[in-house]
């Protein structure tokens, strides 16, 4: 995973360098694609988000073709494709979608979609980003009162496990949001780091119950019967209200701290070893036998440009995965490359064997 | 007409033809037929469909278990009831869902009866405004209750505003802010109405002469109460204890608002999390045996009205019981017990939901801390009476609780019709069984049967999920029993005899309806529309896995804002369905001439 993150790194500062002549040499493949767009007069795009009205009204400014986006869950949008797809009635065309394990174990291999990366963006889109092809990043950070507290009261996540903390955590249930067990899976994959940063806190190596020192948190986690809510609104209203004695501790999207000044809340972000929060990426698809094909690929390239990305990546902790747009001035790190591996990135594949056990782990263990 | 001679059978030809002329001229068995079919694949299909899902592989675990979609599995079934989790996901929630069911409906029935009984046979002060009063938490949406309680005992717990006693210096401990008492005592609150409105019509039919031949042998009012009227009242009693059971069981807003935040788990909330959590074969199983409860319960109503009928029979049309005259020393606490249920169950819950609208910061009484702006806006943020998402949500309310009434309604009155004319036969069985279930059905059951059957397309019926129309065939379904019950007992009083005077003057089917029977039904028909509309209004547990964004309604948008921490927004929303409701109640009153005791007559 480290490996990984570094190789992005690099592969992003060269990209960077070449990226503007890229754009320019491409501009005749980029004529082709806008001209069999505009042929095809629309797009229909099924998505995870609500935003994907403001990033169709731009398109249609742009290139004059209107987008017809439907915000659903992932689990509405992978049942009308699959249905759309083996009925041979296909009304999508490109969908924009969160569940990335049931999109590498469902969509891809059954050829209900299919990854597409724009030829001219190919080179500076991060290796890891590519397939499937990553359109957005959200970053969930651990966050503190700072009317309370002048500092982040902990420095370390196992200290989240102590008594002192115990109901003290405010966070989503994994019961209802599947992106708590992708942190789960990908804690699972950090148990070294975990096990080094026990040792760093108390001095003295982990004693393991469980298989890993990742399942070891976890489990730890779950009994000390952290709070759990369906949307992370109230978890940054529940840490970030004024005028409390003891508040708590929270993991919800940084975007909530766009809120700090409407709302009046005290919130900031924890600096916690061995990680800070989580780094969810959302993708984007177009549908196999799409109706549009080459309008949903323009879409696609034009997410990946700042006017595209700009309703998202506009808010705070929120980033393209062109590493070239810019982000909202507020953000810790203008990129995610710089947040490094302080931000815990599941793998697909593993969570999608995973999550049915992580979960039930989970449920057994917060009892 | 349909006692055939079953000595001597006419040959089959003849029997047809008569069967057909039959058909023509009296069109209540093709009404019987269409409506039966209909019934069958909206309600029992549902059923079935739900049976299906619990047994099939979903996409995501085929591919996990290599196996293929739809291959048959009794892995959810095991998940449910012997995994290690089953614990947490049923056996936990199945306890408490019973010792909630039970405490709540004891206390339902207590409140109901001695309330019934101060108000129909005593002189407390303000008996006959307190038998409407009493009514108002029926009208009000199941969470009206759950959130007052939350604006009041929430504490440091829960994210968002703070609740009013935490403002005001009192941190209420958790047992008392979240759990299973809040949820026995604002479940008890919510339903006692019913209890307390058919105890009262029970107590007003009962003949009065039986108390009076008692009195005049002597007895004293208490020996009245024991060996006379309690007796008589236990059919009522049964049939409140049953239907309070099933809402209860059913019930949905009360604890997710209160128990989710101690982890306190019904059935109705572990279904809805296994839905949401994406394990759609694990919420079918739970929808089984929720389902089962509602088969059970209709089969315990089967019984009772075959058994307790003889009860009945006792109630003729005696005088007016008088009043007794309490003493000045029994007046005075009897008046301030019904008068204190009111104010706990309906005026506290909604005073506190609309001071929560007004003020600024929770629990600071200062005036400068009262505003409209959560009505009108501004702060920088949109008021009720400007907010998009209230008034479309108020819009599909009306549009989809409307539509579904209106269609309720005349359905209600067919199937009236073809019960009372049909008369014996299977087919009216099958329609008044048939059409009283899904009253007795969990509304949380019913909803997941739906969406299963309606997610995807099936043969020529579209896939509805997501659109209006699916909302209201819900709540047609759900609500018919209201209307068939008021279908059925107007039609009672309507003799063969107009129609067939109109038929000997040549007159056609249509021309009887619109012209005999409509003019006749007028009333019924109010009372078959409002009641459904009613419901369909203050409905939670029945929609809120059916909505989708842009199909919101009041009652699933307070539930959206009570998620966001909005409590305010929530509360003003919930205000908006209790003035609708009590407005529709209060004009079926003047229309009807009657109480909406006679509505319900469970």
């Amino acid at each position: 995973m480290r490996f990984n993150q570094a190789v992005a790194g690099i592969a992003l500062a060269t990209a960077a360098a070449l990226s503007s002549t890229a754009v320019f040499a491409q501009s005749a493949e980029m004529d082709a694609l806008i001209a069999a767009a505009k042929a095809e007069g629309s797009v229909v795009a099924y998505w995870h988000s609500s935003r994907v009205s403001k990033a169709g009204e731009g398109f249609e400014a742009k290139y004059g073709i209107p987008v017809l986006g439907t915000k659903m869950t992932d689990a509405e949008s992978t049942e009308k494709v699959v249905r759309e797809v083996e009925s041979g009635n296909v009304q999508a065309d490109i969908i924009g979608y969160d569940d990335g394990p049931r999109l590498v174990t469902e969509l891809l291999p059954g050829g209900f979609v299919e990854n597409y990366v724009p030829e001219d963006l190919a080179e500076t889109i991060p290796e890891s980003s590519r397939d499937p092809l990553v359109y957005l990043w959200q970053v969930s950070i651990f966050g503190y009162n700072t009317e309370r507290y002048e500092e982040c009261p902990i420095s370390n996540v196992w200290q989240l496990t102590e008594p002192e903390w115990a109901s003290k955590l405010h966070m989503l249930d994994p019961r209802l949001r599947s992106t708590q067990i992708q942190a789960f899976s990908a804690i699972e994959d950090r148990a070294d780091g975990l096990a080094a940063a026990y040792e760093e806190l108390y001095g003295k190596p982990l004693e393991l119950t469980e298989d890993n020192a990742g399942l070891e948190f976890i489990k730890r986690l779950a009994a000390s019967k952290p709070i759990l809510y369906n949307e992370d609104v109230e978890i940054a209203a529940a840490v970030g209200a004024r005028g409390q004695e003891a508040p708590p501790l929270g993991l919800y999207t940084l975007g909530r701290h766009r809120e700090i000044e409407s709302k009046n809340l005290a919130l900031g972000m924890c600096p916690l070893t061995p990680f800070q929060g989580i780094n969810q990426p959302s993708y984007v698809q177009v549908v196999a036998d799409a109706p549009h094909p080459n309008a949903a690929r323009l879409f696609a390239h034009y997410l990946l440009t700042e006017e595209g990305a700009a309703p998202w990546t506009a808010d705070l902790g929120a980033y393209s995965s062109n590493p070239d747009l810019t982000s909202n001035a507020g953000n810790p790190f203008p990129n995610v490359a710089e947040w490094g591996d302080s931000l815990l990135v599941s793998d697909n594949a593993r969570v999608a064997e995973r999550r049915g056990d992580l979960l039930d782990f989970w449920i057994t263990n917060n009892r | 007409m349909t006692t055939t001679d079953r000595t001597t059978r006419p040959p089959l030809q003849a029997r047809l033809r008569l069967l057909l002329s039959q058909l023509v001229s009296e069109p209540s068995y093709v009404i019987g037929a269409v409506l039966a079919l209909a019934l069958a694949y909206l309600v029992l299909a549902p059923m079935a469909a739900v049976l299906g899902s619990a047994v099939q592989m979903t996409r995501m675990d085929a591919v996990r278990a290599g196996a293929s979609p739809g291959d048959l599995t009794f892995s959810y079934f095991q998940r449910v009831f012997t995994s290690p989790v089953a614990q947490d996901i049923f056996w936990t929630p199945l306890g408490n869902t019973m010792t909630v069911a039970l405490f709540a409906t004891a206390l339902a029935v207590l409140f109901g009866l001695v309330l019934a009984m101060l108000v129909t046979s005593t002189n407390i002060w303000g008996r006959s405004i307190l038998g409407f009063l009493l009514i108002i938490p029926y009208m009000l949406p199941s969470q009206a209750l759950a959130t007052a309680w939350i604006t009041v005992f929430k504490n440091r717990r829960t994210g968002g505003s703070p609740g009013m006693l935490e403002a005001l210096g009192l941190t209420p401990p958790d047992w008392l802010a979240y759990g299973p008492l809040p949820i026995v005592i604002c479940l008890a609150l919510s339903y006692f109405p019913f209890a307390f409105l058919l105890f009262s019509n029970a107590l007003n039919k009962i003949d009065t002469q039986l108390e009076e031949a008692a009195v005049t042998l002597g007895a004293r009012p208490h020996i009245v109460w024991r060996r006379i009227l309690l007796p008589l009242l236990i059919p009522t009693t049964m049939s409140v204890l049953l239907l309070t059971v099933a809402r209860t069981l059913g019930t949905f807003a009360t604890p997710y608002v209160l128990g989710t935040p101690v982890g306190y788990t019904l059935l109705s909330t572990s279904l809805y999390s296994s839905l949401r959590s994406g394990a759609p074969g694990v919420a079918a199983v739970l929808a089984i045996v929720l389902g089962l409860f509602g088969v059970a319960m209709l089969l315990l109503d089967i019984w009772m009205v075959r058994n307790w009928q003889r009860f009945i029979t006792v109630g003729g049309k005696g005088g007016k019981r008088e009043p007794a005259r309490l003493t000045l020393l029994a007046r005075f606490p009897a008046s301030a017990v019904a008068w204190g249920v009111f104010l706990i169950a309906a005026f506290g819950p909604l005073l506190v939901m609309f001071l929560s609208t007004i003020m600024r910061e929770p629990g600071v009484f200062a005036l400068s801390n009262f505003s409209l702006g959560y009505w009108t806006g501004g702060d920088g943020r949109p008021g009720v009476f400007n907010s998009p998402e209230i008034l479309l949500s108020l819009y599909n309310s009306l549009s989809i609780a409307g539509s579904a009434a209106v269609i309720c309604g005349v359905l209600g009155l067919a199937v009236g019709y073809a019960v009372v004319r049909l008369p014996g036969s299977w087919l009216s069985g099958f329609l008044r069984q048939v059409s009283f279930l899904p009253y007795l059905m969990p509304g949380m059951a019913f909803a997941a049967a739906f969406l299963t059957l309606f997610a995807v397309p099936r043969g020529p019926v579209p896939a509805l999920y997501g659109s209006i129309t699916l909302l209201i065939l819900v709540m047609v379904v759900t609500y018919l029993p209201y209307a068939s019950r008021s279908g059925i007992s107007a039609m009672m009083q309507v003799g063969r005899e107009p129609e067939e005077a109109g038929m000997v003057l040549g007159a056609g089917f249509f021309a009887r309806i619109t012209r005999i029977l409509g003019p006749l039904q007028k009333t019924a028909l109010v009372t078959a529309i409002i009641l459904p509309f009613i419901s369909g209004m203050k409905e939670l547990s029945l929609v809120v896995m059916l909505v989708t964004p842009g199909t919101e309604l009041l009652t699933t948008q307070s539930l959206r804002f009570l998620d966001y921490g909005h409590t305010q927004l929530a509360n003003a929303t919930i205000l908006i369905i209790g003035v609708v409701v009590m407005l529709l109640v209060l004009l079926m009153q003047k229309v009807t001439k009657s109480s909406l005791a006679g509505g319900l007559g469970g």
